[in-house]
């Protein structure tokens, strides 16, 4: 069957990923001659076939959570992404790194891959499979590479920098608004955020990690990115577009834009607000509109800036702030915006709490909230996101050892990579990660969380291990 | 320096790496050779795609040219790789551009502001890449792009055989990192902070945390799928309801005028998505908010120049322009708009007649005008003094179509207009609209060299129907030259005498009928035929001897009619009885 794109166009790569799946899970029903399982070899062998005579060659590769055919990062729609998920969890329990397709490509040779891939229980080796499977000829297996330090380095300092630069040019975007200037030049900002979806598309754990950190001198340019950094790695989760993804960030990072018309001395205020200055703060979603369309000419991406700004209060069951009658459903970039702003100032420490919230009792908390505050179904993606142990997450482990999350691991959430910073009596030593998805010989976990504490409630400097 | 390379080189160009090794066929010269084309190929595709529309012909060819140009190279390269400095390019160590010129027009000063530092396409790039590409680099970054620099478009439209490498140093303070990252450095971890953390853990018995781990089902993955889809709607109904949110909330007078400027940036906004039923709902929306008796005289104020806004010249054009895109759009919502503008909007849609060019938009325009010509006459007859003959004809059958005799004076002054095509157009509508003032203007189009505008007179008297119109026409039909005119002509001329239906005329036809031919004249038949078809129309038996004896005649034409006209008498007659 031939289809209504080219052969190697990104859509048809992706296809040949989901089709994949949709081999190695049929087998895992059923015997690799049933006819179901044959008949997606078949629609496998075809669409392989079609791109190896136009590619020469079809390399498909897992890096960190995601899937490169021929070097070409392949970006999947929510719709694939349970197959996506499995594939991943597989190459990664084989130890299984990349597969090579080349010419003569038969429909025999993908039924002897997907038996000894189905067949193998995770303690097997990789050489193991490797040797069952060295008798095809069109169909070579790499071992799973792990990303070296030197690179880890290189990327984390980039992604640092990226971090960085973004909030200097919100500082100087939102600067502008405050003094009044009436050109503000947007063109920097848009660029930021396309540097930080380009990373988040690639390094989604080290910009969260950035994130993760909250106490920082200027409150409000570092929650606006970091409200940005979470919205588009929660959008990028639920299938958007690279441009939708780099709108939903611009649209983040000036969600609070009204705030810079309050007064600083009540948007800084130490103490309790009064009613009246609550009724001042309360004004910042109308404010932020009017800044917006004063901005620039009305664009597809002001209306969104604006809508969110708008709604960003307004909770999930039409209550919160600015009060609305009859109003319609939040737009789906705003209950986003509300989850990564919710959760972002909770975990922060600001003028008038400096003992932010842990991330893991921020998520308990927006857990009651689901259907009532906020989207339920938006939540279970961010759960999924920032994972049930979030970046930052002081830990106990059964060891007795502390540490702190650094690192989400997408396929097992409840299993994050962490630092170890103390001995099993609590005496420091010099950090290192560890990744809790580790087994021992018997195919156990080595060690596993107890207890999650607060690290800002000890006074723990997350910037010292996350930076 | 931060060098950040979108697509990182790789195991594929390794391959490609291998081919060249392996030869490639051509010269290294003419490899420069080559380079140098398709970069004045990209410079002539710029120029040109600024120039002309997208559906002019020069558009498409250049793109063509340019596909072919890559084409060509890449039958002998695998890659082709630019390097970007801010006054030159360079290909293989080799200047193939230079340009001082610090403009967007000198394309590597161009790429190089934005912090483009090389630029790679690749073979099997297909010509929907390219196009894209070109569309970008000939956009203007001054005018028409706003939030967007080369390399965010380059990024959003997420090219698979264009590559780039790009520098961002420029964008941001470097300092703000070195004291943001001091900053929050500087509060260490306080001594003893882990072991408290480890002592209040260990001192209650420990229990294991059911982490609430969420896993997402097919049917979540379904309703997300769905949300998705709703997303992708327009969102400007949103969006104004949003403004309305803040209309009702204004308190002060500069507030209302704020949100009056929301409120016409979003309708312009709404006419160029072709939105037009969005601006409608906010108009009518804005109507009953300002009959409210709560509401003051300025917020009604304001409200009124939202109207106005709409009516005006900006917005028309946007219309205009909607409605002459050959998609044919529903007019449907423009209909029912346009009872909120008011007369100053005439002058612009009739401009609008003279600028579109589709007769779908044109008739969509006339229609408006239509409605809107009770509320200004006046206005509407300046359209009269049009240079363009076509707006006059349209103005005229607004005129008409409106049924206001006042019309009349304006009109008298357009019968000698030199357009044929107008001359026909204004004796119809003086026809309809006009009483004795314009019967000399009528008689005298009766003796016209042209017989459609003859024929157009004679009808005008007869939609007149006035004694005086008639004998106007039975004048013209007793003259001698009247035999000579052409079969079809005599037959109209006779056709609207038929609207009288009194005794003078039937005598008259009757008169005609019987008249004997000298000579057996066949142009005397002709009228006696005509008489004998206009009696049938009017359908008077008193005629009928007189036809059945013409039944007889030798004349075929005579016979023809007469049978005819009696048939046509005796089947009314039944009709009736």
């Amino acid at each position: 069957m031939k289809t209504a794109y080219r052969a190697d166009s990104p859509k048809a790569k992706g296809e040949m990923i989901n089709q994949l799946a949709v081999v190695l899970r049929s087998a895992e029903v059923h015997h690799v001659d049933n006819i179901a399982v044959t008949n997606a070899i078949s629609r496998l062998e075809a669409l392989v076939s079609e791109f190896v005579q136009l590619e020469n060659i079809l390399i498909l590769e897992l890096r960190g959570e995601f899937f490169f055919v021929n070097e070409f990062r392949i970006r999947y729609s929510s719709e694939v992404m349970i197959n996506f998920d499995y594939l991943v969890r597989l190459f990664k329990s084989l130890d299984v790194g990349t597969l090579v397709f080349q010419n003569d490509l038969s429909a025999a040779d993908i039924s002897v891959l997907t038996k000894v891939l189905v067949e193998a229980s995770s303690g097997v080796s990789f050489e193991v499979l490797q040797e069952k499977l060295s008798h095809v000829n069109s169909i070579q297996i790499e071992k799973l590479k792990h990303v070296i330090e030197a690179d880890l380095l290189d990327t984390r300092k980039m992604v640092k920098k990226t971090y960085f630069k973004a909030v200097s040019v919100a500082k100087s975007v939102m600067s502008s608004i405050r003094s009044g200037d009436e050109a503000v030049d947007l063109k920097k900002a848009k660029r930021m955020v396309v540097s930080m979806v380009n990373h988040i598309l690639d390094e989604e754990q080290l910009l969260l990690g950035m994130a993760s950190i909250k106490d920082y001198d200027e409150y409000t340019y570092h929650h606006s990115v970091n409200v940005s950094i979470f919205s588009i790695s929660l959008g990028q989760r639920l299938g958007l577009s690279m441009k939708q993804l780099t709108e939903l960030g611009m649209v983040a990072l000036f969600h609070d834009i009204g705030k810079m018309v309050i007064p600083t001395e009540i948007l800084n205020k130490p103490t309790r607000l009064n009613d009246e200055e609550w009724g001042v703060i309360k004004k910042h979603p109308v404010e932020g509109v009017r800044i917006l369309l004063k901005m620039k000419r009305l664009d597809y991406t002001s209306i969104r800036s604006a809508i969110v700004s708008f709604e960003h209060h307004i909770f999930y069951n039409n209550t919160g702030y600015p009060s609305v009658k009859k109003y319609p459903p939040l737009d789906l970039y705003s209950r986003i915006v509300s989850l990564a702003d919710q959760y972002d100032a909770m975990t922060s420490a600001r003028v008038y709490s400096r003992t932010p919230m842990s991330p893991d009792k921020a998520l308990n908390l927006m857990m009651k909230q689901a259907g009532t505050q906020l989207d339920p179904l938006l939540l279970q993606f961010f759960i999924n996101m920032v994972g049930v142990y979030p970046i930052g997450t002081l830990v106990m482990l059964d060891s007795n050892e502390l540490g702190l999350v650094y690192e989400i691991n997408p396929i097992f959430v409840d299993r994050p990579h962490i630092m170890i910073l103390t001995d099993r009596l609590g005496q420091r030593v010099t950090v290192h990660p560890f990744d809790l998805s580790n087994k021992n010989e018997e195919g156990a976990f080595q060690k596993s969380i107890v207890k999650t504490m607060d690290a800002n409630a000890y006074k723990v400097n997350l910037a010292e291990y996350l930076l | 320096m931060n060098l950040f390379m979108f697509i990182k080189p790789d195991r594929m160009s390794l391959l490609w790496r291998e081919n060249e090794i392996k030869g490639n066929g051509m010269e290294t010269g003419e490899e420069i050779k080559a380079a140098k084309g398709i970069l004045q190929i990209l410079l002539k595709a710029r120029k040109n795609l600024r120039l002309y529309p997208a559906n002019n012909p020069v558009y498409a060819k250049t793109l063509e040219e340019s596909f072919e140009k890559f084409t060509r190279f890449f039958q002998f390269q695998d890659q082709l790789i630019f390097r970007i400095r801010l006054y030159d390019i360079y290909y293989m160590d080799e200047l193939v551009y230079h340009n001082t010129d610090q403009k967007n027009e000198n394309l590597s000063f161009f790429l190089f502001k934005d912090g483009l530092r090389e630029l790679t396409f690749q073979k099997k790039m297909p010509v929907e890449e390219l196009t894209s590409f070109i569309k970008i680099i000939s956009m203007d970054f001054e005018q028409d792009v706003l939030d967007d620099d080369v390399v965010t478009l380059f990024w959003e439209a997420d090219f698979s055989y264009i590559r780039y490498v790009v520098e961002d140093e420029v964008l941001a303070d470097e300092d703000y990192e070195a004291q943001a990252v001091a900053g929050v450095k500087a509060r260490q971890t306080e001594p003893g902070s882990f072991q408290a953390a480890y002592d209040d853990a260990t001192a209650v018995e420990i229990k294991i945390q059911n982490p609430a781990i969420v896993s997402l089902t097919e049917s979540d993955l379904k309703m997300l799928f769905i949300e998705l889809e709703d997303d992708a709607k327009d969102k400007i109904d949103k969006f104004m309801t949003i403004i309305f949110e803040i209309f009702y909330k204004a308190k002060t007078a500069k507030e209302v005028e704020d949100v009056v400027g929301f409120f016409n940036s979003a309708i312009e906004y709404a006419v160029r998505q072709g939105n037009i039923q969005a601006v409608m709902n906010t108009l009518e929306r804005l109507a009953q908010i300002a009959q409210s008796s709560r509401v003051n005289e300025i917020v009604k104020h304001h409200i009124k120049s939202v109207f106005h806004f709409t009516g005006s010249q900006q917005i028309l054009d946007l219309v205009g322009q909607h409605f002459d895109s050959g998609l044919k759009p529903d007019p449907k919502p423009f209909q029912e708009l346009i009872r909120f503008l008011d007369k100053d909007s005439i002058p612009h849609l009739m401009d609008l007649l003279g600028n579109l060019d589709s007769i779908y938009a044109r008739k969509v325009i006339i229609d408006a005008l239509v409605y809107l010509c009770p509320k200004s006459l006046l206005t509407i007859t300046k359209g009269l003094s049009s240079p363009k003959w076509y707006v006059v004809r349209n103005i005229i059958y607004i005129l008409r179509e409106n049924k206001d005799s006042r019309a009349v004076e304006y009109l008298l002054k357009t019968v000698s207009h030199p357009d044929l095509r107008v001359r026909k157009e204004v004796i119809r509508a003086l026809g309809e609209l006009g009483d004795s003032r314009v019967l000399p203007a009528l008689q005298s189009f009766l003796d016209d060299p042209d017989m459609q505008t003859r024929l157009a007179a004679v009808r005008a008297l007869g939609s007149l129907s006035s004694g005086q119109a008639k004998a106007m026409v039975l004048v013209k039909i007793s003259e001698k030259a009247f035999n000579d005119k052409s079969f079809n002509e005599k037959k109209e001329f006779f056709h609207v005498l038929a609207i009288w239906k009194d005794k003078e005329v039937v005598d008259f036809l009757i008169k005609t009928l019987m008249k004997t031919a000298l000579f057996g004249s066949a142009k005397v038949y002709e009228s006696k035929a005509c008489a004998a078809y206009s009696l049938g129309m009017i359908g008077d038996r008193s005629a009928l001897p007189y036809l059945f004896k013409c039944r007889g005649a030798h004349n075929k034409l005579l016979q023809k009619f007469s049978e005819t006209a009696i048939q046509r008498i005796e089947d009314e007659n039944r009709i009736q009885s």
